[in-house]
């Protein structure tokens, strides 16, 4: 029996995987200069400040592993590495909503950057599903 | 990857490079008093380091004040949403945060945790070698904020001074003046109680600094040298009293105080220098139902300073008195200030009889508006027109008073320092009497003193700036009741002050607020290299060792 040699990983979710990546570097830049803007220009109860920052960094590095066992999974095709993906996904949604909404300030810039995140989260985590499905079936 | 790097290293130059968006005010708001300390004013040039010491003052503050308000504000645009448990005020292109700096958690700290001690009001303390206190720190080198007003009495029992309220009592602390009014039954026992212990401030010493009992070793401690006297003054009606103790002994359930004023000299780091109380008593029977207001008042002043005294700095403060002068020269520029600022501004008192004494007269504070009346009694002549001439004169005499009549008023609180001649405003109708022409008629009867003020200067720190003052008399016929030439009659005349804020709405411009966009067109890298911003030798060997350290990790 010949073996299967076709390539199964998603190339659309590799692409967003690769773009998320770059973007994820970009909103690090754009989210700490607003933490600089706002911390210096308002005034914040004490530990606010600090403990955004940490859920901040706690969230890029989050979002790091994310992409990271999202791409080695996708490049594997192993369907664990993308259901780890799919879990912290959880938290990085959960963080970038807090950024989004419910931060002591949310600027126009983090709206827009957030969301967007947002965005690159909802599309990966749709095909990641997908990839899952493609693997189970060609592994039964 | 390198991005990454790059970034880092950016956020670490931002960590070395200091800079700061802010830039001080060189205004100090809180300097009220030339060439002396102002009590807990940070940024006085007059302050030594030892006051700044005990004013607890911080490295980038310039000034603590019990309830200052700050404003922080950022282009509305910038901004989505807030989610913030402060005082928001929109404007049309600004959003400002109002916000309170909590700058002294020492002290309240403190204030707290002695709360539950409060009902041990005096401690019997054992003076010896080993002389410890949980209260009084011995070992500090200068009393300063967060500290009690320690005394000592003759049987060696040490305490702190509290507000006299029975069931408000807070302890009183170095250097925060305090000013409260209560509202007291002197039916109640409350009152008997402060009256007592006017008896028991008799022999009591104030603890001048913490080391002040560390070489006593006299005992009574209360014979120790560096032990302050507190000097004890009793008034009954204005009039000075000789034996405080006996008079209240003798009178406890007949007299009331309507006024307790702690008055202590200080000069820093020594501590304490002078201590008095001055108690103002008042007979019962005056009162209609029982109750008045008891005002108590702690004041903190500089031992041995002298300096005039400031309305405001330079925006007049609410509260502060109004500065005028008197100018009688044509060309305006000689202007004549009395050095007590009682004696600047004044109507007369609310007072049954009318009184033309200046002594009694009620001081005009910025932005209090006042109202007074008082009974005059025509004198008995037999000339009637004699009579309304005297009469007018009289009436000016009350509502002008007979020493310093003022015709201009400084226009901002610090006029005293700086006086510019085209800073005075003349105020408006000063002339009244007119006593040649028909003398009963037009006779005044009230006078309206119209102060207009407006805000002026930063939309979100604004000065109060007094913009015009004009006199409005009243004026009618005299009908006197006269009878066989004798003329006997009772004119009640009334005088108000009333304070007119003028401000126009603030127009915020951006460019007036954000500067960094102004430096931005000088400076591509500012805030981070601004042109304060100078490099050293020292910062290029920081950039150098990071360089290395990058290189090595990296």
């Amino acid at each position: 029996m010949a073996a299967d040699l076709s390539v199964r990983s998603s190339l659309p979710l590799q692409i967003l995987l690769y773009l998320n990546q770059w973007y994820y570097i970009f909103w690090l830049i754009v989210e700490s200069l607003s933490f600089v803007f706002k911390g210096q220009t308002l005034p914040f109860a004490s530990g606010v400040l600090a403990g955004e920052i940490i859920l901040f960094i706690f969230l890029f590095l989050l979002d790091m592993f994310r992409i990271h066992f999202a791409t080695k999974g996708n490049l594997t095709e192993r369907i664990i590495g993308i259901i780890v993906s799919i879990v912290l996904t959880l938290p990085c949604i959960g963080g970038s909503l807090y950024l989004l909404l419910w931060q002591h300030y949310v600027l126009r810039i983090e709206l827009i950057i957030n969301a967007i995140q947002l965005v690159f989260i909802a599309l990966e985590v749709i095909l990641e599903i997908i990839a899952i499905i493609v693997f189970a079936r060609s592994n039964a | 990857m390198f991005c990454l790097k790059t970034y880092i290293l950016l956020i670490f130059k931002i960590l070395l490079v200091q800079y700061s968006f802010a830039q001080k005010e060189k205004n100090c708001s809180c300097d009220f008093t030339k060439n002396a300390c102002d009590l807990l004013c940070c940024c006085d040039q007059d302050c030594s380091q030892a006051d700044l010491n005990a004013f607890n003052c911080l490295s980038d503050e310039s000034e603590i004040t019990e309830n200052t308000i700050l404003n922080s504000c950022i282009p509305k645009n910038l901004l989505f949403s807030s989610n913030i448990p402060y005082v928001i005020k929109l404007s049309a292109s600004l959003f400002c945060v109002e916000y309170q700096e909590i700058n002294l958690p020492s002290r309240s700290n403190q204030y707290y945790l002695d709360q539950t001690k409060l009902a041990d009001k005096i401690n019997q303390i054992s003076f010896n070698n080993n002389f410890k206190s949980d209260f009084l720190d011995i070992t500090k080198d200068y009393f300063d904020i967060t500290d009690f007003i320690w005394t000592i009495n003759s049987e060696n029992n040490l305490a702190y001074l509290t507000s006299p309220k029975q069931n408000d009592r807070v302890p009183l602390h170095f250097m925060i003046n305090k000013n409260s009014e209560y509202l007291i039954n002197a039916n109640d026992s409350w009152d008997t109680i402060i009256m007592n212990e006017i008896s028991s401030l008799q022999n009591l010493k104030v603890i001048s600094n913490p080391k002040a009992l560390e070489n006593c070793t006299i005992d009574p401690f209360n014979t120790c040298e560096n032990l302050v006297n507190m000097n004890i003054n009793c008034y009954l009606d204005d009039t000075i009293q000789n034996n405080c103790e006996d008079l209240i002994k003798n009178n406890i359930n007949k007299l009331i105080i309507k006024s307790y004023e702690i008055l202590i000299e200080y000069f820093n780091p020594e501590g304490i220098k002078n201590a008095t109380v001055n108690f103002k008593l008042t007979d019962k029977s005056i009162l209609s139902n029982g109750f008045f207001r008891q005002s108590f008042h702690l004041d903190f002043k500089k031992n041995s300073t002298s300096g005039s005294i400031l309305s405001g700095n330079p925006g007049y403060i609410m509260g502060k008195p109004v500065i005028a002068a008197f100018n009688s020269s044509t060309n305006g520029s000689i202007f004549e200030i009395p050095s007590d600022s009682e004696k600047r501004f004044t109507i007369f008192s609310p007072l049954i009889k009318c009184s033309s004494d200046f002594g009694s007269r009620i001081q005009i504070k910025f932005g209090q508006n006042l109202a007074s009346d008082c009974i005059l009694e025509v004198e008995n002549l037999e000339d009637l027109e004699k009579t309304c001439t005297n009469l007018k004169l009289k009436i000016e005499e009350i509502f002008l008073g007979n020493g310093f009549r003022p015709n201009y008023v400084a226009s901002f609180g610090n006029m005293i320092e700086y006086n510019e001649n085209d800073e005075w405003i003349k105020i408006e109708n000063v002339p009244v009497v007119e006593t040649n022409l028909q003398p009963c008629k037009n006779v005044p009867y009230g006078l309206s003193i119209e102060i207009a003020y407006a805000k002026v200067g930063n939309a979100i720190k604004p000065e109060n700036k007094i913009v015009q003052v004009a006199y409005r008399w009243l004026t009618n016929e005299l009908n006197l009741k006269c009878f066989e030439k004798k003329c006997t009659d009772k004119i009640k005349i009334s005088t108000w002050v009333t304070f007119v804020d003028q401000s126009l709405n603030s127009k915020i411009e951006q460019a007036q607020i954000y500067k960094a966009k102004r430096v931005l067109d000088e400076n591509f890298f500012a805030p981070f290299f601004n042109n304060s911003f100078k490099i050293s030798y020292l910062n290029l060997k920081l950039y150098l060792i990071v360089l290395i350290v990058y290189k090595f990790l990296f």
